[in-house]
């Protein structure tokens, strides 16, 4: 059985593991929000699953597509597309260790990119990301 | 005839006949692909919330067909310029991811219909279902 909330915990742990991007964004990783007061951060969020069709007696694939952006306050590009470019190197046609998820990964791509800019109460944010497809198939 | 030749009788008919089909099979797959993109933009529309302008909702749009070759086209959009703070989240509110999901599901099952269609033309059918 492939244990989606595992396979969530993999992709954070990536990221979170990694020291260049914790140098990037030192607030650190988080699903969906982040921690009250973080100003340069990574959010991984789900976007859209399905099950592909069945090939194997019953059980499914399954694609998750998440949302995964750095998030970084003030107008300065630099460090927000360093880290950008972190991510992707860390994800797309990546790794992932998924051994806890039940499932081995087929592949993590990149699909398309997120990037816009947020003025909250005088503030400026950035968003810089994409969505990555990840497809898995479950053990034995 | 020289030995090393194949004739193929009714060849230009064949050939003929191709040239018609894909005319056929687009003009019987618009109707199923703009449905699909109707389908996605009242379920995108009743997903969204009604804000104080409604422009979230009133922004969802299926946009005029571009058809080139056998090709057949619909686009849905959602042009309410606040979209992608809703869709991708703020630093004060998550990601509410809307737009793909309905957007991708209505599109597959359009497809999934086309596929069909063109099965039922006695054609084969590749990679629609993936």
């Amino acid at each position: 059985v492939i244990d989606a909330s595992a396979v969530e915990s993999a992709i954070i742990g990536k990221l979170a593991a990694d020291p260049e991007l914790a140098g990037l964004l030192p607030d650190g990783v988080f699903w969906d929000l982040a921690r009250q007061g973080a100003t340069r951060f990574a959010l991984v969020s789900l976007s859209e699953s399905r099950a592909l069709a069945e090939i194997n007696d019953g059980e499914t694939l399954r694609a998750f597509v998440y949302q995964i952006k750095a998030v970084a306050l003030g107008a300065d590009s630099d460090p927000i597309v360093a880290a950008d470019r972190r991510i992707h190197a860390l994800l797309d046609h990546g790794s992932l260790e998924l051994g806890a998820a039940g499932c081995s990964l087929m592949i993590m791509r990149f699909v398309d990119r997120i990037r816009y800019t947020e003025i909250s109460e005088g503030d400026t944010w950035q968003h810089r990301g994409a969505r990555y497809e990840v497809t898995v198939t479950p053990n034995g | 005839m020289p030995r090393n030749m194949l004739k193929l009788w009714g060849f230009r008919e064949l050939r003929a006949e191709l040239q018609e089909f894909p005319t056929g099979i687009r003009d019987e797959s618009a109707p199923i692909m703009l449905r699909g993109a109707r389908r996605a933009e009242n379920a995108i529309r009743t997903a969204y919330p009604m804000g104080p302008t409604g422009n979230l909702k009133k922004g969802v749009k299926v946009l005029a067909r571009l058809a080139e070759g056998i090709a057949v086209f619909f686009k849905v959009a959602a042009t309410a310029p606040h979209t992608h703070l809703y869709e991708f989240g703020t630093v004060k509110q998550p990601a509410r991811p809307t737009f793909y999901p309905i957007a991708n599901r209505e599109r597959r099952a359009a497809v999934l219909e086309v596929a069909a269609l063109v099965e039922s033309k006695g054609l084969e059918v590749r990679g629609a279902r993936d």
